[in-house]
C-alpha cells in the first residue's frame, strides 16, 4: 500500500514541477521567486539579535493557537481535512486499504505544505523569536503540525465515525470545546494583563484583576500552547532540545488520539471546494424567495441603473458574493474597527487609543494591498468557465471592466464603510490632534483616491491570473499543498509591485496640482490633489484594462479548466 | 445562418482543424461527426468565438465572427458537451443573467422556457441540486432564451432519460423549423440519423466526407449504401483525404 501510495505522491509532484517548468513563463517566475528568496528572505537565514519584544510576540503566538483550536472545536470546518480528492476517493475508496491507511496518506500528504509552510515562516517572522532560524523553521513546523493534528481530530471526533465508534465522543467534544474556551478567556486576561504592564490599558479603571490569568490554576488552561511556543524562545541548545521534546510529546498524544478514529469514508466523502458546502447549507433552506434578500435586491436595483449588457456580469458577481460570505471578516471588522475606536471616547479606554489606531491602520493598510489578493470575484473567479464567458455578446474589455467592476465595487465598500465610520468615531475625540475640519478633508481626499488605487490593484491580480492561471486560485477551488502559501505569497508580491508602480504617475501629478493650487489654502490643495490622483490612477486602470482584454482573448481555455 | 470557410487550428505541432468549410442555411440541421480528437470540438469553439482560428474566416447570420464578434454572437447560441453554470445563481437567475446579456428585459420568455421544459419545480434550485437531464435542460432554457438564429450544439443528449431525449429532439426540430440553422455534434449516430439533413465528417481536423444521409452511406469505398455506422467507420479510418 504504501509504496503506491509513495508513487502516487512522487509522481504527483514530480510531474508538476517538469510539467511547469517546461512553460517559459512559469520557469521564469519560479526563477524570480527563488531569486526572491535568496537576495530578500534569504536574508534573515543569518543568526541576529532578537528583535522585539519577546512577551508580546510569544503572547500573540499564544493566542493565535488558541483561538485557531477554539474554532476548530467550536465552529463547523468549512471543508473536512481528511476529505478525499474526487480521483483519491475514485482509486482509495475502492481499494483493499485499512481506513487508517488512508487517514494516514491524507496526513503525510499534507506535510510537504506544513514544512513548506514552517520555512517560510521561519524565514519572515524572526521578530521577537529565537535568532537562530533552524530553532524557529523547528518550532514553527511541531507548532503547525500540532495544529494540523488537532484539527483533524476535532473533526474525526465531531464528524461520521464508524457506528461501532464509542458513545463517550459527545462527552470528550464537550470537556475540550469547555476546556479550550476556558483557555479563550484566559488568554485574552493574559493579554490584557501584559497590555496594562506596557501602559497600553488602564485596568484599574477598568475594574477587572486580569492578573488573576497568570497565576494557578487559571495559568493551567493555556499550559499546552505555552509549551507548544516554548522552544521558539530557548536560549541555548540543550533547553531547546528539552522544550522541542517535551512539545513533541504533545504532538505523539495528538496523533495517537487521532488514530483513534476511525473515518467514514463514505461520509466523510469528496472534498468539496467552499462555496459547494455554502450552496448545500443553502439548499437546505426551504421557501426560499425569488426576489432574494434584501441585500440582493439591493444589489439588483444598483446594478440595472447600468443600462448596459455587460453589467450583468457585475451583477452575477455581487450576488455571488453576498450568499458567499454576507458576513465576511471585511464586513465584520469594517464595522468592529470603528466601535473600538469609538470606545475609546470612554476615558477608561483612552490609553488604548494608539493601540486601537494601530488596528485600524494595519486593516485598512491590509485592506488596500492585500484586499485585492482576498476580494476575488472577478475573472479568478471565472476563468475556468472562460468558455462561456466567450460566448457573451459582449467584447473582451467589457467582459473584464464587469469583472474587475464587482471586485472594485466590493472592496470599496467595505474601505468607505471603515474610512467613513471611523471617521465619525474619531471626529470629536480629544486625544486625536487634529481639527474635525481637517479630518474630513483627509477622508474625503482618501475616498477620492481609492476607486482608481482599488481598479488598477485588481486589474494587476486579474492580469497574474491570466498570465500565470496555473499559479493564480482559480474558481472555487482552493490552492493545495505547497501551491497554496507559494500562490498567496506571490500574488502578494505582485500586487505590492503593481500598487508601488502605479502610484507613481497619480502621485508626481497630484503634487503638481496641489502646489499650483496651494494659494488657495491647504484644504482646496488636498481635495484637488486627491481628485487627480484619483483620476490619474482611474485613467491607468484604463490602459491596464486594454491590455487585459488583449489577455484575455489570447489565454489558452486548457490553461484555466484543466481540459 | 452559419458559413465557415478555411478554417485552420494548431495546438502547438498538432493540426486540430485544417483548411475547414462549410455552410449551413437556416433551418437546416447538420451533423459534425468524427471520432475523439477529429477536431470537432475544437471546430464548434471557433464557431461559437471560444477559439480563435488561426486562419480563415466564420460569419454568424451574415456577421462576421472575427471582425465583429459582440454583434455575431448576440444570435448565437452555444451548448458544450458540459454544460456550466454558476453554482451560487438559481435556475430563474440564470435565465434572468442570459437575459441582461442579451438585452432582454422581460421575465414572460424565461417564465415560457421554465415552464416548457419542466424546470418549474427547480425554479429556485442551484444547479448541484439538478440532476444530468435537468442541468442540460437549463443550459438549453439559457441559450434558446435569445432566441438564437444559429445554435451550436456539443453532445446535447448525453446524459439524458428517454423523455429528455425526446424533449430535447423536439425543441432541435421545432428550432429548425423557426429558421435555426443548427449544427449537432454527437457520438449518437442515431440521434443524427433523425434529427439531421446533412453530414459533416471530421477525421484529423480535415473534413473528409460531407453531404445527405443517403450521400454519406453511398461514399464508402464499395460504393454500396450501407448503415451510416458502417460507412462512418469506413471513411475515417481512411488517411485524411479531401472531401467527398
Amino acid at each position: 500500500m504504501i509504496e503506491a501510495l509513495w508513487f502516487y505522491a512522487r509522481r504527483s509532484a514530480r510531474n508538476r514541477i517538469i510539467k511547469r517548468t517546461r512553460d517559459v513563463r512559469y520557469l521564469a517566475g519560479m526563477v524570480l521567486v527563488l531569486a526572491y528568496l535568496y537576495f530578500v528572505l534569504g536574508r534573515s537565514l543569518r543568526p541576529g539579535p532578537p528583535s522585539g519584544s519577546q512577551g508580546f510576540i510569544a503572547l500573540g503566538l499564544m493566542l493565535l493557537l488558541v483561538i485557531s483550536s477554539f474554532f476548530n472545536w467550536w465552529t463547523e470546518q468549512t471543508d473536512h481535512p481528511l476529505a478525499l480528492s474526487k480521483p483519491q476517493a475514485q482509486f482509495l475508496i475502492p481499494a483493499p486499504l485499512a481506513s487508517r491507511q488512508v487517514m494516514l496518506f491524507k496526513l503525510l500528504m499534507s506535510l510537504p505544505t506544513l514544512v513548506w509552510g514552517a520555512i517560510v515562516m521561519g524565514f519572515v517572522f524572526r521578530s521577537g523569536l529565537s535568532p537562530h532560524p533552524a530553532q524557529r523553521i523547528l518550532t514553527v513546523f511541531v507548532i503547525v503540525v500540532a495544529l494540523q493534528l488537532q484539527r483533524v481530530g476535532a473533526a474525526l471526533a465531531r464528524a461520521p465515525l464508524r457506528p461501532t465508534s464509542g458513545s463517550a465522543r459527545p462527552i470528550i467534544v464537550a470537556i475540550v470545546r469547555i476546556w479550550l474556551a476556558a483557555a479563550a478567556v484566559v488568554a485574552v486576561a493574559q493579554a490584557a494583563s501584559v497590555a496594562a504592564e506596557n501602559g497600553v490599558l488602564d485596568l484599574e479603571k477598568v475594574g477587572i484583576p486580569f492578573a488573576v490569568a497568570n497565576q494557578l490554576p487559571w495559568s493551567l488552561a493555556v499550559w499546552p500552547f505555552r509549551v507548544l511556543i516554548a522552544p521558539a524562545y530557548a536560549p541555548t541548545l540543550p533547553a531547546f532540545a528539552s522544550s522541542i521534546a517535551v512539545a513533541l510529546v504533545i504532538v505523539a498524544i495528538e496523533l495517537a488520539l487521532v488514530f483513534q478514529g476511525d473515518p467514514d469514508w463514505d461520509r466523510i466523502g469528496i472534498a468539496r471546494t467552499r462555496e459547494e458546502r455554502l450552496s448545500a447549507r443553502r439548499a437546505k433552506k426551504k421557501n426560499r424567495s425569488s426576489e432574494g434578500s434584501l441585500g440582493e435586491r439591493y444589489i439588483t436595483s444598483l446594478v440595472s441603473l447600468v443600462k448596459r449588457p455587460a453589467a450583468a456580469i457585475t451583477w452575477k458577481n455581487l450576488i455571488a458574493s453576498s450568499r458567499l460570505q454576507p458576513l465576511g471578516p471585511g464586513v465584520v471588522m469594517a464595522i468592529g474597527v470603528p466601535i473600538l475606536l469609538a470606545a475609546t471616547l470612554i476615558p477608561a479606554f483612552q490609553p488604548m487609543i494608539s493601540f486601537v489606531l494601530g488596528i485600524a491602520g494595519a486593516w485598512a493598510g491590509l485592506l488596500l494591498f492585500a484586499g485585492p489578493m482576498f476580494v476575488r470575484n472577478d475573472l479568478r473567479f471565472d476563468l475556468p468557465r472562460l468558455r462561456l464567458l466567450r460566448t457573451y455578446p459582449l467584447t473582451s474589455r467589457e467582459i473584464c471592466a464587469a469583472e474587475i467592476a464587482a471586485s472594485v465595487s466590493m472592496l470599496l465598500f467595505q474601505q468607505l464603510v471603515l474610512l467613513t465610520l471611523s471617521t465619525a468615531a474619531l471626529l470629536f475625540n480629544p486625544v486625536i490632534p487634529v481639527a474635525p475640519g481637517r479630518m474630513l478633508v483627509y477622508a474625503l481626499a482618501v475616498a477620492c483616491v481609492l476607486p482608481g488605487l482599488n481598479a488598477i490593484s485588481i486589474s494587476g491580480q486579474n492580469i497574474f491570473a491570466l498570465v500565470l492561471p496555473k499559479w493564480a486560485s482559480l474558481g472555487t477551488k482552493r490552492p493545495t499543498r505547497t501551491t497554496n502559501p507559494g500562490q498567496y505569497y506571490f500574488s502578494l508580491l505582485v500586487a505590492m509591485v503593481v500598487f508601488v508602480v502605479s502610484i507613481i504617475f497619480p502621485a508626481i501629478a497630484a503634487a503638481v496640482v496641489a502646489i499650483l493650487v496651494s494659494p488657495l489654502g491647504a484644504s482646496v490643495a488636498i481635495i484637488s490633489g486627491a481628485i487627480v490622483a484619483g483620476a490619474a490612477a482611474l485613467g491607468e486602470a484604463a490602459l491596464v484594462l486594454r491590455w487585459m482584454a488583449k489577455l484575455f482573448d489570447r489565454v489558452d481555455i486548457a490553461s484555466v479548466t484543466g481540459d | 445562418m452559419i458559413d465557415a470557410s478555411h478554417l485552420a487550428k494548431r495546438f502547438g505541432s498538432i493540426k486540430a482543424v485544417d483548411d475547414l468549410s462549410f455552410r449551413i442555411e437556416p433551418g437546416e440541421i447538420v451533423g459534425l461527426l468524427g471520432r475523439n480528437g477529429a477536431g470537432k470540438t475544437t471546430t464548434l469553439h471557433m464557431l461559437a468565438g471560444i477559439a480563435r482560428p488561426d486562419s480563415g474566416r466564420v460569419s454568424v447570420c451574415g456577421i462576421d465572427l472575427l471582425e465583429q464578434p459582440k454583434t455575431a454572437k448576440a444570435c448565437l447560441g452555444f451548448i458544450a458537451d458540459e454544460p456550466e453554470f454558476f453554482e451560487y445563481l438559481t435556475v430563474e437567475e440564470h435565465l434572468k443573467f442570459s437575459g441582461m446579456l442579451y438585452g432582454i428585459q422581460d421575465t414572460a420568455t424565461a417564465d415560457a422556457l421554465i415552464s416548457r421544459l419542466g424546470l418549474e419545480e427547480k425554479r429556485r434550485a442551484y444547479p448541484e441540486e439538478l440532476s444530468r437531464g435537468m442541468r442540460q435542460k437549463l443550459a438549453l432554457a439559457c441559450v434558446l432564451h435569445h432566441d438564437p438564429k444559429a445554435i451550436l450544439l456539443d453532445e446535447p443528449l448525453t446524459g439524458l432519460d428517454p423523455a429528455g431525449m425526446r424533449d430535447m429532439k423536439d425543441t432541435i426540430l421545432a428550432r429548425a423549423r423557426d429558421g435555426a440553422a443548427i449544427l449537432l455534434s454527437s457520438h449518437l449516430l442515431f440521434l443524427v440519423e433523425e434529427l439531421c439533413s446533412r453530414l459533416l465528417i471530421l477525421s484529423d481536423g480535415r473534413l473528409v466526407a460531407s453531404g445527405t444521409m443517403q450521400e454519406i452511406r453511398g461514399a464508402a469505398v464499395d460504393g454500396s449504401s450501407r448503415e451510416l455506422e458502417a460507412a462512418f467507420l469506413d471513411i475515417t479510418s481512411r488517411p485524411a483525404a479531401s472531401a467527398t
